[in-house]
Order: structure tokens, then C-alpha cells, then sequence
């Protein structure tokens, strides 16, 4: 059984459906990537898995290491060891670095030690008491990385991050996607437009277009077939 | 040249003309202590107990707001139960002001939890309108129950003798149940300060403030917590009740009376800011009891009558948070960005 199992999901917001029939397997320690154009279901997939209030779900399945997600409350789910790194990052910008953190630890089951999360990213180490408002975009998707780890999780989902960053720090959360997969045992179900991330980063990639998977396929034909890249992406 | 560079000039202007006008508040604060000492105590005692008591309503007012997105508007009628449970509790059954003080907030706590857990927790989602409309509901019906069971006529209840002797403060003495007050209202904003910024539910409520999704998304329970801030609210409005209730007394319009000035405070403090609502708080309640007196003696000493304007304190208020607004609109700790 997959870690992560998405089944003829159907879901959507008061102005109409969004996912069609989405199918997903995330199996235990893949690295695998949600790609799509903008507006294409993938946000709207990531949060019908963390059970936020919208977008509503009307039909299919969400399974998680066992566990049935359509029956259980938001704020339990990250306590099954499954982490959101949202889009946009959303850190509390009027709570400093070490409280972004320290909060995430407080509320998880079996957290790690939220020091060893300043060895882990020592980008953050000198700005620990800076409100995490006053930091730049990579800082702070840093912060929302560490935020999500320190809840030691099986499993993150990170929506976009790479969103908006210079190519430098881009490398730097590639780099840092490959650590906690590879190193610390994490799952990772990442969602992209940016198709060079995906690439450099997952394993295996699920195509979606207009509220339907389109297609599953390997790294190395994501790299070398452009017409499905053009298709799908338009890239 | 953009918006934000503009604002950052008029600030600039205004922060070198800043000085001048503190300067000149200081004058006449000056001033009114030389024409009349005593009064000035007294006023600036009198407006430091009001300032408190819209302090304690602003607070819950502030949290309720900030976390739900709701202007709980039944909270003066919080406030104002926290007296009439006083008048229950010490004139009707005999209970000392130490059982009030301590009993009463309590169960204003419960009537606050009643109020979310039966009405509001069904309205978060809906625009704010909904929730603003119900809670005026609210307030009107807590506010009329209030007359029915108690009567319309003021009421008041024996102030315990320890509070009862005035304290000297060499230009004028004060009854010691006003200076009580305060030091209760001081202490009530330290325990929420430290529960608020120094602990960890504190930390997970400021997070619901700015993101309450994101707080839900890392397992935070929010809405056990906003039952816990309403409860807590509720009861900080009820102590400010039972105090004003042993103080002054009360009467079933308080709450209404007291609910809209209070709304000013933490407009003018700015919304989602505590320590925004309890600088508001005093400003506010110091400007009301000093304006009239400042006025007055610049008349005597000017021999100008008509700067003595009757009724100014009303007006002071709104005064002030016209005047905030129109430099800036987020209030003067508001979150970066609000209104602007």
C-alpha cells in the first residue's frame, strides 16, 4: 500500500469543480512532483489532502499511511506525520524565527529539537529573533521548510517553492529537498510549474491539466519529450 | 512617485512637527496643573480609571476581533453583567466584594461561552456583516433581560469598607476604590501580557491572529482556542464591570454606553494590536477627564471664554480617532499594511 493514496478524487469551490477523478500514489521515500499549469487542479489537490475547509470534496478518496483523511480533522492530520509547506510560504511574519519554529514543534507529536533546526538551516541561525516579515523570500521559505520538518514528519508536501526566488536559492532548495529525502527518509509530494525543479528533484511526475491527470511519467521522459512538455506545460 | 515614498515623506514632516506638538500637550497639561492642582489630580485619576475600564472591555474586544475576524459587539453587555452579577451576588445574597471580584468575572466567562458555542461558532465563515448583526442581537437581548430581571433605575452596591477611606495625595484625596481599580486593571493587562507573549498558548493564539489556517495546518486546534479567548475575554470584561459596578454603579444602557467608546479604542490602537488597544485605552480615557480641564483654564488665563467649550469631553473620543485616522489608518500599532 502507497504512503500516499489519492483516489477519483472530486473536488471544488462554490463557483464550480476543479478535480476530476484525480488518481495519485505517493509510495515511502519518493520524491514525486505534481506539475500543471496555473490553474490546473495542483493547490487545489494539496489542499483537498490537508483537509482545509475549502476546497470542498464531493466524491473519491484520500488514504494516508492507513489512515482515511476525508475523516479526520485538519488539525489532526499534520499529527499523522503529514506536513503542508504551503504556497506562498504563509510564516507568521510578526512572530520571529524561533517562534515560527517553536510553534510547529509545540504542537507535534514527536517533534525534533528545534536547535538542531538551526544546524540543519544555518541561514536562519543568525536571525533567530528576527520577525520573519523582515526576512527575503528564500529566508523564508527556508523558515516554512524548518517549521515543517522540526513536526518530524513522514511526508511533506510543498506547494511552489521555488516560487519567485533567485536561481542561486533555488539550487539551495533543491539541494535541500534532495538532504531531506535522501538523508532524513522524508516522502515528498511537490508541486511545480517550474519543470527544471521538478526535474532535478523528483523521481517519478504526475501531468495535470484542467482538474484531470493526464499522465505519469519518468524523469527521464519528462527531460526528453518536449511535445509533452509543450502539451501540458507549455514549456 | 508611488504611494509608499509619499507616506513616508508626510510622516517625515510630521515626526519634525511632532516634537512641537508634544511640546505643546505638555504646556497645557502644564498650565491646567498650575491653575488647578487638585482638579488636576482628580481629573487625571478619573480619567486613568476610565481609561483602564475601556482598556479591560478593549482587550477582549481586540482578541474576539483579530482571531475570529468578528466585532462582538454583545461585549459591553459583558461588561456590563459583571456589575449587575455584582449587585446579585453582594446586595441580594450577601456576599463580600472579595467573592464578586473573584466569582462574578467567572460568570460572565460562561454567559461569553454560551455566546460562542450558541451563536457566533456558526458565523465565522459568513461575511462579517452576519456576525456583527447577531451580536448586536445579542447585545440588545442580554441588555433587556438585564432590565427585566434588575429594573431600569441605576443601582449601586456598598463599597467594602477598606475601599471605602480616601487615599491623600496632598493636593486632593481620592476615594481608594478608584485607585483599587486601577492596580486591578494594571495587573489583569500584565497576566494577559505574559499569557499572550510569554507562553505557548499565547504563541499559538498570536498565530491564529495573523494566519488561522496556516495555525490549523500545523495542528494547532484553533477553534478550542477561540473558546478559550472568549471565555477569557469575557471574564477580563466582567472584571472591568465589577469594578465599575462597586466604583460608580450601573444601569442597563452601560454596556451600549460603553461598547461604541471602546470600539474606538481599538480602531484608534489599531485592530490586532493588544498593547495598541491599552495605549488607546489610556489616551482616550485621560484626553475625556483632561480636555475639558486644559480648555477651562486656558480661558481663565487667556481671559478668552469661549475656548471653554461646554460638553467637549463627549466629543474628545472621536476627536481623537479622527485625528489618528486621517496620519495613519491602520491605527497607531496596526498590522503593517491595514487600511492603507
Amino acid at each position: 500500500m502507497s504512503l500516499l493514496e489519492v483516489r477519483d478524487l472530486d473536488a471544488g469551490y462554490e463557483t464550480g469543480q476543479v478535480l476530476f477523478g484525480v488518481d495519485l500514489d505517493v509510495e515511502r521515500d519518493e520524491v514525486v512532483s505534481l506539475l500543471g499549469r496555473n490553474g490546473a487542479g495542483k493547490t487545489t489537490t494539496m489542499r483537498s489532502i490537508v483537509g482545509a475547509d475549502e476546497p470542498t470534496v464531493r466524491g473519491g478518496s484520500i488514504t494516508f499511511d492507513g489512515h482515511d483523511l476525508l475523516a479526520t480533522e485538519a488539525h489532526d492530520i499534520p499529527r499523522l506525520g503529514l506536513s503542508l509547506v504551503p504556497e506562498a510560504r504563509r510564516c507568521f511574519g510578526d512572530l520571529t524565527v524561533t517562534e515560527n519554529i517553536r510553534l510547529a514543534a509545540h504542537h507535534a507529536t514527536n517533534p525534533r529539537d528545534v536547535a538542531a533546526m538551526f544546524e540543519r538551516f544555518p541561514e536562519l541561525d543568525d536571525m533567530r529573533d528576527r520577525p520573519a516579515r523582515h526576512m527575503s523570500g528564500g529566508e523564508q521559505q527556508m523558515l516554512a521548510i524548518a517549521r515543517s520538518l522540526v513536526t518530524n514528519p513522514q511526508m511533506i508536501l510543498l506547494d511552489e517553492p521555488c516560487e519567485g526566488l533567485a536561481p542561486y536559492i533555488v539550487r539551495r532548495i533543491e539541494d535541500i529537498i534532495h538532504e531531506i529525502s535522501e538523508n532524513e527518509g522524508v516522502t515528498i509530494l511537490l508541486v511545480e510549474q517550474n519543470v527544471a525543479v521538478a526535474l532535478a528533484t523528483a523521481d517519478r511526475h504526475y501531468l495535470i491539466d484542467e482538474g484531470h491527470i493526464v499522465d505519469e511519467v519518468t524523469t527521464e521522459r519528462l527531460r526528453e519529450d518536449e511535445t509533452l512538455r509543450q502539451r501540458y506545460l507549455g514549456v | 512617485m508611488s504611494t509608499s515614498s509619499l507616506r513616508t515623506l508626510g510622516l517625515a514632516r510630521l515626526s519634525a512637527g511632532g516634537a512641537a506638538v508634544w511640546g505643546a500637550i505638555a504646556l497645557l497639561l502644564l498650565v491646567a496643573f498650575a491653575v488647578e492642582p487638585g482638579l488636576f489630580v482628580d481629573q487625571f485619576v478619573g480619567g486613568l480609571v476610565y481609561g483602564m475600564t475601556l482598556v479591560l472591555i478593549a482587550l477582549g474586544l481586540s482578541i474576539i476581533l483579530g482571531l475570529l475576524g468578528i466585532v462582538n459587539f454583545a461585549h459591553g453587555a459583558l461588561f456590563m453583567l459583571g456589575a449587575y452579577f455584582t449587585y446579585q451576588l453582594m446586595a441580594l445574597w450577601g456576599l463580600s466584594f472579595w467573592i464578586a471580584l473573584v466569582v462574578a468575572p467567572l460568570l460572565v466567562g460562561l454567559v461569553g461561552v454560551a455566546m460562542e458555542r450558541l451563536v457566533l461558532q456558526w458565523l465565522y465563515d459568513e461575511p462579517p456583516l452576519a456576525g456583527l448583526l447577531a451580536a448586536f442581537g445579542l447585545a440588545l437581548m442580554i441588555q433587556e433581560a438585564t432590565r427585566a430581571i434588575w429594573g431600569d433605575t441605576p443601582l449601586s452596591v456598598v463599597t467594602p469598607a477598606v475601599l471605602a477611606q480616601s487615599a491623600d495625595l496632598a493636593v486632593t484625596t481620592v476615594a481608594r476604590v478608584r485607585l483599587f481599580s486601577v492596580v486591578v486593571a494594571a495587573l489583569v493587562i500584565l497576566a494577559v501580557y505574559l499569557l499572550i507573549e510569554r507562553t505557548d498558548f499565547g504563541l499559538s493564539v498570536r498565530a491564529g491572529v495573523q494566519d488561522r489556517e496556516m495555525a490549523g495546518f500545523l495542528g494547532i486546534d484553533m477553534p478550542r482556542r477561540f473558546v478559550l479567548m472568549f471565555f477569557l475575554g469575557a471574564v477580563i470584561a466582567g472584571i472591568g464591570g465589577v469594578l465599575q459596578g462597586t466604583a460608580v454603579g450601573m444601569n442597563p444602557t452601560m454596556g451600549q454606553q460603553y461598547i461604541i467608546i471602546t470600539f474606538v479604542v481599538v480602531v484608534v490602537g489599531g485592530i490586532g494590536s493588544l498593547f495598541g488597544s491599552v495605549v488607546a485605552g489610556l489616551l482616550i480615557g485621560e484626553a475625556v477627564f483632561l480636555t475639558p480641564l486644559v480648555l477651562r483654564s486656558l480661558a481663565d488665563v487667556t481671559g478668552i471664554g469661549a475656548l471653554a467649550v461646554p460638553g467637549i469631553g463627549g466629543l474628545v473620543p472621536y476627536l481623537v480617532m479622527i485625528l489618528v485616522l486621517l496620519v495613519r489608518p491602520r491605527g497607531l500599532y496596526g498590522q503593517e499594511g491595514f487600511m492603507e
